[in-house]
């Protein structure tokens, strides 16, 4: 015989006992296993999201507002031996031809063949010139079929950003109509993208040299992707240095050539400006040569004279350090060399004053006109080398055009004073420039954050350029021009797998489930072991230690726990697929609609089922512990603790304890009056636990009060007296009902509406403002100002009330609680801190604009960031003072340091950093993509549809900030209504437990039952008084958690975004309470089942 | 089987009382009180007396199934107040056997597995306690019935099924319990001499607590217990 024999012949004896024991660990395993399914089919749908948007792309090289060459791709792939596709990609607005359906935010992906292997995908592009291939998200948001016909308009890229004057910002979108060819599922890279967003994006595939060709720039990609190769080993390293190898200076966007003659080599960019990087490397590898900037002006005037929209350069050999090329004042006596052109145009000689006037862009993106003296210091022969067509720079709009009156600056020039002589020039001599001072005084003039000089130029002959080149290369660091692979697999597994867990999120849900289960099962082996006394009793006898026999019970429990726990891993799977469907419709909200597959990984259902073991097993050891406790003697006489009356001093705590209850709920319920927001929920909070408390201590004491109460035997008196018998068990009861209910309900009824709120509030999450737009362009205009709407052609009627804070944007990943992924790197926005001032609430740290103040002027990558509440908490997990790290322009390390956080609000996904400092850090990110728009409110409708249509061509989208919150809302209202149903399925769950606690007062009644069945009380009656003491337990812990749960949500009540499910709170009391009577009901009828005098025979 | 140090008596009681206090307070019940009493290996002793008197109380004290509230209970020279909750125990498994009113045999396991249970927690459940067990069973009738469960036997069985497990691990005092309240005459018959059996060959101590004083009247010694404490019998054999 030994311990383990014993226990196979309790598991083999008892099967109705066994089985509920059984049952109860299996409902606690299903829960778990459930809830850990759920996470691992959230992070099994990411991951495979996240592979799906990407194929098998593992590295990807996407300089911020450059190109490279297409050939890159193909070089590296050689390098590397991995596969490699260069992609063109663009924003844009995709729209049926008719405009009746339009959709912003598009992505164009200029791809070839190369791309789609990435998927292992056909080219669904065939051979049509025209072809596009939409995904499943486009079409359904254009509604288009395969060979229908759809206009994207694309945004044009400048050669430099478009802030600089001279960039062309009134033709910066491109129209192209494509034909529809397929619809490319989301398994064939349908979702691609770059982003850490489960939700997929629009894109539209059309042919990588279509795409280049209508943009203007062939044979240019600004993406280019590598694949995981077969024998692994290409990690960001790798890749970087073969990157070093083989790329050319086209691929930072530079051109060094000979100028005629054969004897100087000229370096130039096609972004007009030489950035501070290239200009060391180059200056490094070359020795200082004579640098030029060459620059545009609005006059050139000697006197009365002026000659209108001319070209200067500022030149020097033996340029400064560019290192340091800060900005210094103008010397008075600062000279000029003026062409014979000029010069006889000007009737200027040598001694004269020449003025010139020219734009530059102030601190707040306006251009300024400023004007700057020089005194004649010579005039140079149109023959004289120093005039030198070739120091033009590809000035976009200017450079190419045939004659002065097809020059397409980006700034408003007047055409008209453009005079024969003029065209003549530029006939003749093109942009040559007419006049020339010293390098620093140009760049005192005309430096800005793209660079200082617009050429170096070499005496070296036109052999050495391969050299030269190489040299260049050599000391160039690709990083600097943007060109750092990302690595995008293992960071989209890395954003999938450190997403919110919803195994934890789904346990903290089902909590009430799960506790009722665990405690189901704690009472359903409590009750195996009353059954059971007098073996214990025997074996302690015998000499079996109580230990020992704690342990065979236990290990009996466990057997048992272990093959329900089984079973309930099938329930669990079942249960797992429930929530699915559920989280994949009615629940949807709860996962911001991404796509869901059920995936049970092997780990979670293991480890739900040895949790749910374990839990049970805690819960019996507790119960074995209790009841083993007890001695031998009074185990084997099988004795009933008899009714004793409570001590004086037990009633007076119930008392206090209940009058404190009571005062502590009217006293925090006080102070919860005068306090806001978090503080005034948590002190009604507290009001309704107090109150809890007191209504408890209330049952307790009533329940005292009620022992050797007198009365007649009509079965409500026997009822209230029986009640009052075990006061433990009974105040477990209500206490059980009351703290489920108070939660659940207290919990649920904070259901928020924020489109109830007034959005003009500007301490609200809204910011006071009516409307929130984001284009898929930027815009360069300040839509405030007359000339920023009328480039729009938007009228002061229409924008009557009107003020919009325009916003910078970089793109990044959404950081709300709509993406399920872990934000990496943010979505950035650049803003003027003043015009927020007023707006928004801040929970922690200063207020606009001090908030973004940069609190460090000597780190210049560290600057001061603002974002709301749940980005930091939940989208980012950072604390204030901690850093979102991003890389500058240059490939530097940021930090973005969280100095204020404001309050939840339709900022929510965004870190916000002083436009400014955006300005300094990512100088190519361009115009503005994100407003908030201040409206009259009865007009706001209105404004939003005139804003869209006229802003239609840059993909303007605008939503009323209320919805906007209402979407962020409703995440959080999802996940409260999920803890409503999962807590109210657990509370009725509850309602069983509440039924073998009555078996179990019965059974140990059955002979005083048997006795009143013996002298006359009839079953019906019997069941009638069994029935009215654990249903009045049930209803008062109802009442009790109602009550204290309707102090608790008093701020939920009052609030006016408050919007409290009422039915499904109602539908789940209601359903909770007919269960409990049902349970006590049907638990009644089975104990009182039988032969009842046999009981009184066996006494 | 174990027998005291020559000349000690197998149990031996000074000055023993016990009282009980009810669970929600009021007044104390003593129930013994300072009850002397040596008991010489090898003897058959009976305590009789009226219910209540506190005769299962005082077997209890002498097993170790419970502390007196004064006094001291020494068995087979054991001071039983020196022992932990652990080694009374071991003590109870080892040196004392206990028959009780009802046979309390776990119903799940068969009788051979009911009588090897006190082995369970010393270790010694091998094939030699079995093969001690088998042969305890058929001294007292039941080798047939080894394998079966208890739900199968008849009152008489099922007592005497207790009475081999008490026996299993050969205990120096046999201490029963009303065991024969639970069973009809012929049966509570062959039980009485059933243990005076064990009690002449064996030289097993037995203190048998009844109501029966024709089970009574079989023991060596009758010993009555009224108002807490003990007196000779005067109509004891």
């Amino acid at each position: 015989m030994t311990s383990l024999r014993l226990v196979i012949r309790g598991l083999r004896y008892d099967a109705r006992s066994n089985l509920a024991l059984a049952a109860g660990a299996a409902v606690a395993t299903a829960v778990l296993v459930g809830a850990l399914a759920v996470g691992s089919s959230v992070k099994f749908s990411l991951r495979r999201t996240a592979l799906m948007r990407l194929g098998d792309a593992q590295l990807a090289l996407t300089p911020p507002g450059r190109t490279f060459r297409d050939a890159l791709a193909k070089d590296l792939s050689a390098k590397l031996d991995a596969h490699a596709a260069a992609v063109r990609r663009a924003p844009a607005v995709a729209s049926t031809p008719r405009e009746d359906r339009r959709a912003g935010n598009v992505n164009v992906l200029g791809v070839d063949a190369a791309f789609w292997r990435l998927a292992d995908a056909p080219d669904p592009l065939g051979g049509k010139a025209d072809a596009a291939a939409v995904n499943e998200t486009l079409a359904a948001r254009l509604g288009c079929r395969v060979g229908d016909a759809i206009t994207l308009r694309v945004e044009k890229p400048a050669a430099l950003s478009r802030e600089i004057p001279l960039t062309a910002t009134k033709e910066q979108v491109q129209p192209i109509s494509v034909t529809v060819a397929a619809i490319v599922a989301d398994e064939q890279l349908g979702r691609f993208s770059l982003a850490a967003d489960q939700l997929p994006p629009a894109n539209v595939f059309v042919r990588r040299e279509l795409l280049q060709n209508r943009l203007d720039r062939p044979g240019r990609a600004n993406l280019l992707l590598i694949a995981r190769r077969e024998r692994g080993g290409l990690t960001q390293e790798v890749a970087a240095a073969a990157l070093k190898e083989v790329w050319t200076l086209s691929d930072a966007e530079l051109e060094l050539h000979p100028l005629p003659g054969g004897e100087r080599l000229e370096l130039r960019s096609s972004r007009v400006f030489l950035s501070r990087p290239v200009a060391e490397a180059a200056t490094e590898a070359m020795g200082t040569g004579e640098g030029l900037l060459t620059y545009f002006v609005n006059e050139l005037r000697v006197g009365q004279r002026s000659t209108p929209y001319s070209f200067v350069v500022a030149k020097g050999s033996g340029y400064p350090d560019p290192r340091r090329h800060s900005p210094r004042r103008m010397d008075e006596n600062e000279t000029v060399e003026i062409t014979q052109w000029l010069a006889d145009d000007l009737h200027a000689k040598p001694g004269d004053t020449l003025t010139m006037k020219f734009f530059i862009i102030g601190e707040d993106r306006q251009l300024r006109e400023r004007s700057a003296a020089f005194r004649v210091a010579g005039v140079l022969p149109m023959d004289s080398p120093a005039v030198d067509r070739e120091m033009l720079p590809d000035y976009p709009g200017i450079a190419g055009a045939e004659s002065c009156s097809r020059w397409k600056p980006g700034i408003d020039i007047d055409l008209t004073r453009i005079r024969d002589k003029d065209e003549a020039y530029w006939d003749a001599h093109r942009g040559t420039p007419k006049a020339a001072i010293s390098l620093p005084a140009g760049r005192a003039m005309w430096a800005n954050r793209w660079g200082s000089l617009t050429a170096i130029r070499w005496r070296r002959p036109a052999t050495e350029r391969d050299a030269a080149e190489a040299a260049i290369l050599l000391k160039l660091d690709p990083a600097s021009q943007g060109l750092v692979f990302l690595p995008v697999r293992s960071e989209a597994l890395a954003a999938a797998d450190s997403a919110l867990d919803f195994g934890q999120l789904f346990l903290g849900l089902s909590f009430f489930l799960l506790a009722s289960a665990v405690a189901l099962t704690a009472l359903l082996f409590a009750f195996r072991v009353e059954q059971r006394r007098q073996q214990i009793g025997t074996l302690l006898a015998v000499g079996w230690t109580p230990q020992a026999v704690r342990n065979w019970l236990l290990a009996e429990g466990i057997a048992l726990a272990a093959i329900g726990g089984a079973g309930g891993v099938v329930f669990g799977l079942a249960y797992t697929w429930g929530l699915v469907a559920l989280l994949r419709g009615v629940w949807a909200g709860a996962v911001a609609g991404s796509a869901l597959w059920f995936h049970a990984a092997p780990l979670s259902v293991l480890g739900g089922w040895a949790a749910g073991v374990a839990t049970a097993a805690v819960a019996m050891g507790c119960m074995a512990w209790r009841h083993v406790r007890k001695p031998a003697r009074a185990l084997l006489a099988g004795a009933d603790d008899l009714l004793t009356a409570p001590s004086p001093l037990r009633k007076r705590i119930a008392a206090l304890t209940a009058l404190l209850g009571l005062v502590g709920a009217v006293t925090a319920g006080w102070f919860g009056r005068a306090a806001r927001g978090t503080d005034m929920a948590a002190w009604f909070f507290l009001a309704g636990a107090a109150m809890l408390l007191g209504l408890l201590a209330l049952c307790a004491r009533v329940l005292m009060g009620l022992v050797g109460s007198r009365g007649g035997s009509r079965p409500g008196r026997l009822a209230v007296r029986n009640a009052a018998r075990r006061r433990g068990r009974s105040l477990a009861i209500v206490g059980t009902m009351a703290c489920g209910v108070f939660l659940v309900l207290s919990v649920g009824a904070n259901r928020q509406d924020p489109t109830a709120s007034d959005p003009t509030a500007p301490r609200s999450g809204t910011g006071g403002f009516a409307l929130y737009a984001e284009s898929s362009v930027p815009i360069f205009v300040d839509l405030n100002t007359k000339a920023g709407r009328d480039t729009f052609g938007l009228s002061d009627e229409q924008m009557r009330g009107v003020r919009i804070v325009s916003m910078l944007l970089r793109d990044g990943d959404d950081a709300s609680c709509l993406n399920l992924n872990r934000s990496r790197q943010p979505r950035l926005l650049g803003a003027a801190a003043e015009a927020l001032a007023g707006r928004f609430a801040f929970v922690t740290g200063d207020a606009w604009p001090a908030a973004m103040e940069s609190p460090e002027p000597n780190a210049p990558f560290t600057v001061p960031a603002v974002a709301d509440e749940p980005t930091v908490v939940w989208g980012l997990d950072l604390q204030p003072g901690e850093a979102v790290k991003y890389a500058d322009a240059e490939g530097r390390e940021v930090d973005a340091v969280i100095k204020g956080m404001i309050g939840s609000s339709i900022l929510q996904g965004f870190v916000l950093i002083r436009e400014d400092h955006f300005r300094r850090l990512f100088p190519a990110a361009g115009g503005y993509r994100v407003f908030l728009i201040d409206a009259p409110p009865e007009r706001a409708g209105e404004v939003r549809r005139t804003l869209e249509a006229a802003l239609a061509d840059v993909g303007l989208q605008a939503t009323p900030t209320g919805e906007r919150l209402a979407r962020f809302a409703e995440v959080q209202n999802t996940y409260l209504a999920v803890f409503l149903v999962l807590g109210a399925l657990g509370m009725v769950l509850g309602t069983v437990a509440l039924g073998v606690l009555l078996l179990r007062n019965v059974l140990e009644r059955r002979s005083e039952l048997a006795l009143l069945r013996a002298v006359g009380f009839s079953l019906a009656r019997l069941r009638r008084a069994v029935f009215a003491e654990h249903a009045a337990l049930a209803l008062a812990g109802l009442l009790s958690g109602t009550a204290a749960a309707a102090v608790a949500s008093a701020p939920a009540f009052l609030q006016p975004t408050a919007d409290v499910p009422w039915a499904l709170m109602g539908g789940a009391l209601g359903v909770i309470a007919a269960t409990a009577l049902a349970f006590s009901w049907l638990a009644a009828g089975a104990a009182l089942r039988g032969e009842l005098l046999d009981a009184l025979r066996r006494e | 089987m174990e027998k005291p140090v020559a000349d000690e008596p197998m149990v031996k009681l000074s000055g023993v009382a016990k009282t009980y206090t009810a669970p929600g307070g009021g007044e104390a019940r003593r129930v013994l009180g300072g009850l002397d009493l040596d008991v010489p290996a090898g003897e058959a002793l009976a305590v009789v007396g009226p219910s209540g008197c506190g005769k299962s109380t005082l077997l209890n004290l002498i097993g170790a199934l419970d502390r007196p509230s004064a006094g001291s209970v020494t068995v087979a020279g054991q001071d039983l107040a020196r022992l932990s909750e652990r080694q009374l125990a071991a003590f109870r498994g080892r040196r004392v056997g206990f028959i009780f009113q009802l046979h309390h045999l776990l119903p799940q396991c068969t009788v051979l597995e009911n009588v090897l249970l006190p082995t369970v927690p010393l270790g010694t459940g091998g094939a030699e306690a079995e093969s001690r067990a088998r042969g305890l069973l058929d001294r007292v009738g039941l080798s047939e019935r080894a394998d079966d469960l208890p739900a199968s036997l008849s009152g008489g069985e099922r007592q005497r099924a207790a009475v081999v497990r008490a026996l299993i691990n050969e205990p120096a005092l046999l201490l029963a319990d009303e065991p024969t309240g639970s069973l009809d005459r012929a049966a509570a018959n062959e039980l009485a001499a059933l243990l005076m059996e064990l009690n002449a060959e064996a030289g097993v101590t037995l203190i048998v607590v009844t109501h029966s004083l024709e089970l009574a009247g079989r023991m060596g010694r009758v010993l009555k217990l009224r108002d807490g404490s003990l007196h000779g019998a005067e109509d004891g054999r």
